[in-house]
């Protein structure tokens, strides 16, 4: 698969503060992928680079193999879905959309046809004479995507386009824009700082931290192999254990942390023994027993159960002052409410070794 | 005890707005009743009215002459305000920090100076480029007075409008002029309208500057002072009286246009 955007060792900076700092990316043709990072890594950034709205100050940027680092957004073949949607509020529902269509100097009749298509595309017939103001913030939602998408551009740029969406909305919009990127067979570069949505919708999840790419990959990759500290605690959940690699082999590192060791697979990162480290583990991954297991072990105290249907979780303390979380469905198994002291146990290959 | 006298000085207060009001209606009221009545002599008692003055002024050709200057002048002179405060405001709004600040300030000191110490300068000024006294010369001193309330009325709007607007036109194909005709001058158009209703009435009541700068062809405000010196007659409290009418329905107009661009939005 040949890559339609690349971005090569691209830095920006505000004033004297370094915002990306050389920063590899590439975007497959036809793929959905996401940035993810928390509020000021740079996510945005990066996009507004990708579509021409900030210039940086090294690197290049390739689109469909051509350097545009230097070409003027009205000049690129990208089409950014803006954060606030940008809608013109002067201009109705259908001249929104005609908008970039009409400075393509396209014939009025084909304009119009692909405005109708565009409407029927988002579903959102009947509201061409509208103004944005008389739409709820779904439909100004899916006019700015109708709108972005009319002139058919080589890639698709949106900046967390569900951020103002109430709940409910937002899921349904979730799989909306992924079938509408099926459906144009487009790359799609969406950015958001909720996990949750980029694992719903990606074929590709890049996790930027401080303007760096932390580790990218499926979905399942990042969940089941991360291979930080801070991708083991941004995706998803995970408890951690701080201790001391003692010794590495075939894939297993032995952990000593406080009260015990711990086994656990190795992450990618090369690790030698000695080095300080952290053991990962999902909620989901923790076993409750009333005997010391097995292998792992940790023993520990029950402090809260909350209550969340089928993923509830109870949150346990043990002697070392470490808070471990373990989710159980209720219909399953009870866990009752006490003061006795109880020990939480997983495999080896349910925790992953990480450096500290 | 305070409650039972309470009702003293809300009534004092009441009194003494309407008595505010009336010192503030009172002379143009006055003055327009004269326009009416049927005598050379203004004053009461009133004896008959009519309309002859009216007739008169319509009829004399320098009054009409000074309202066609007047009008030219003030249309004139807004529209080049228009362009060059508009300019002045976007030019302003991209700059940052502390040019931004100074260009600011600049922009202000000509409204701060006194009306004769601008008219005198801005004759200084049309002497020293060579600009003979008359009708260029007040369109370039009302012109100059104007920008600033033009830029200032446009500042404040632009500042509300969103980076976002711009740059999602330039997304979609838009080069920058077309993004400023298309999405900031719309968005600008109730602060547009508003300075070209300010610039047109600063000019038509301006007087130190068409005094100063003016030649052979006086505006009204001009005329009906020369005309006040050798004695004043109804005739001129009836151009008064037309040129309060014009004046407050343009304000009835904006207010009406204003209002509806509001509703629309
Ligand atoms: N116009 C700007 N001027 C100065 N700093 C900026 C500007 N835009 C963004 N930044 C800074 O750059 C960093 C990255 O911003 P951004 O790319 O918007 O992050 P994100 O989209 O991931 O929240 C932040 O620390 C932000 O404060
Ligand atoms: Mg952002």
């Amino acid at each position: 698969m040949t890559d339609i955007c690349v971005l090569r060792d691209i830095t920006a900076r505000y004033g004297d503060v370094t915002v990306i700092d050389r920063l590899n990316l590439a975007i497959p043709e036809g793929a959905f992928v996401t940035l993810l990072g928390p509020s000021g890594c740079g996510k945005s950034t990066t996009l507004r680079m990708i579509g021409g709205f900030e210039t940086p100050a090294a690197g290049q940027v390739l689109l469909a193999g051509k350097d545009v680092t230097h070409v003027a957004p009205n000049h690129r073949d990208t089409n950014l879905v803006f954060q606030d949607y940008a809608l013109f509020p002067h201009m109705t529902v259908a001249e929104n959309i005609a908008f970039g269509l009409k400075r393509k100097g396209a014939p009025r009749d084909v304009i119009r046809q692909r405005v109708d298509e565009l409407m029927q595309l988002v579903r959102l017939p009947d509201m061409a004479q509208r103004l944005p103001a008389m739409l709820s913030g779904g439909q100004r939602q899916r006019v700015a995507l109708a709108r972005a998408l009319a002139r058919d551009p080589a890639l698709l740029l949106l900046d967390e386009p569900l951020g103002a969406l109430d709940a409910k909305l937002r899921e349904e919009m979730q799989h909306e824009l992924k079938s509408l990127q099926r459906a144009t067979g487009k790359a799609f570069v969406f950015v958001t700082h909720d996990q949750e949505e980029a694992l719903t919708m990606s074929d590709v999840v890049v996790v930027m931290n401080k303007g760096r790419i932390e580790q990218q990959g499926a979905p399942v990759e990042l969940y089941r192999d991360p291979q930080s500290r801070f991708v083991a605690s941004f995706i998803g959940k995970s408890n951690f254990f701080e201790g001391r690699l003692q010794e590495a082999s075939a894939g297993i590192g032995r952990v000593e942390v406080a009260g015990g060791t711990l086994s656990a697979r190795l992450g990618s990162a090369p690790l030698k023994a000695g080095d300080a480290v952290v053991v990962a583990v999902r909620p989901e991954k923790v076993a409750l027993a009333t005997e010391r297991p097995q292998g792992n072990a940790i023993e520990a105290r029950l402090q809260s159960l909350s209550y969340k249907g089928a993923k509830s979780t109870a949150l346990f303390a043990d002697a070392f002052g470490r808070r471990i979380e373990m989710d159980f469905n209720p219909e399953e198994r009870r866990i009752e409410a006490g003061d006795s002291s109880v020990w939480l146990g997983w495999q080896d290959a349910d925790g992953i070794v990480l450096a500290a | 005890m305070t409650r039972s006298f309470a009702w003293v000085g809300s009534w004092l207060l009441q009194a003494y707005y309407m008595l505010f009001v009336a010192f503030l209606v009172l002379p143009i009221f006055v003055m327009i009743l004269m326009s009416f009545k049927n005598s050379e002599f203004l004053g009461f008692p009133i004896k008959g009215l009519t309309l002859d003055w009216y007739g008169a002024a319509l009829a004399d050709p320098a009054i009409l002459g000074a309202v066609a200057t007047t009008a030219f002048v003030a249309a004139v002179s807004t529209l080049i305000a228009l362009v060059v405060g508009t300019w002045a405001a976007v030019a302003l709004e991209r700059l940052q920090g502390l040019a931004k600040a100074v260009a600011f300030v600049i922009l202000c000191i000509p409204l701060a100076a006194p009306g004769i110490i601008s008219a005198i300068s801005l004759r200084i000024f049309a002497f020293d480029i060579g600009l003979e006294l008359g009708v260029p010369a007040i369109i370039m001193a009302h012109t100059v007075h104007a920008v600033p309330f033009v830029s200032l009325m446009v500042l404040a709007r632009l500042s509300h409008l969103p980076k976002s607007q711009t740059e999602a036109a330039k997304d979609l194909g838009a080069s920058p002029i077309t993004a400023f005709c298309l999405i900031t001058l719309p968005f600008l158009k109730p602060s547009l309208i508003g300075a070209s209703l300010f610039g047109l009435l600063l000019s038509m009541d301006d007087f130190n500057r068409s005094f100063f700068l003016g030649g052979f062809e006086p505006t009204l405000p001009i005329l009906v002072f020369e005309r006040m010196s050798t004695g004043i007659s109804p005739q001129i409290n009836a151009i008064a009286s037309i040129v309060l009418l014009v004046t407050l329905s343009m304000g009835f107009v904006g207010e009406r246009t204003l209002r509806r661009i509001g509703a629309r939005k």
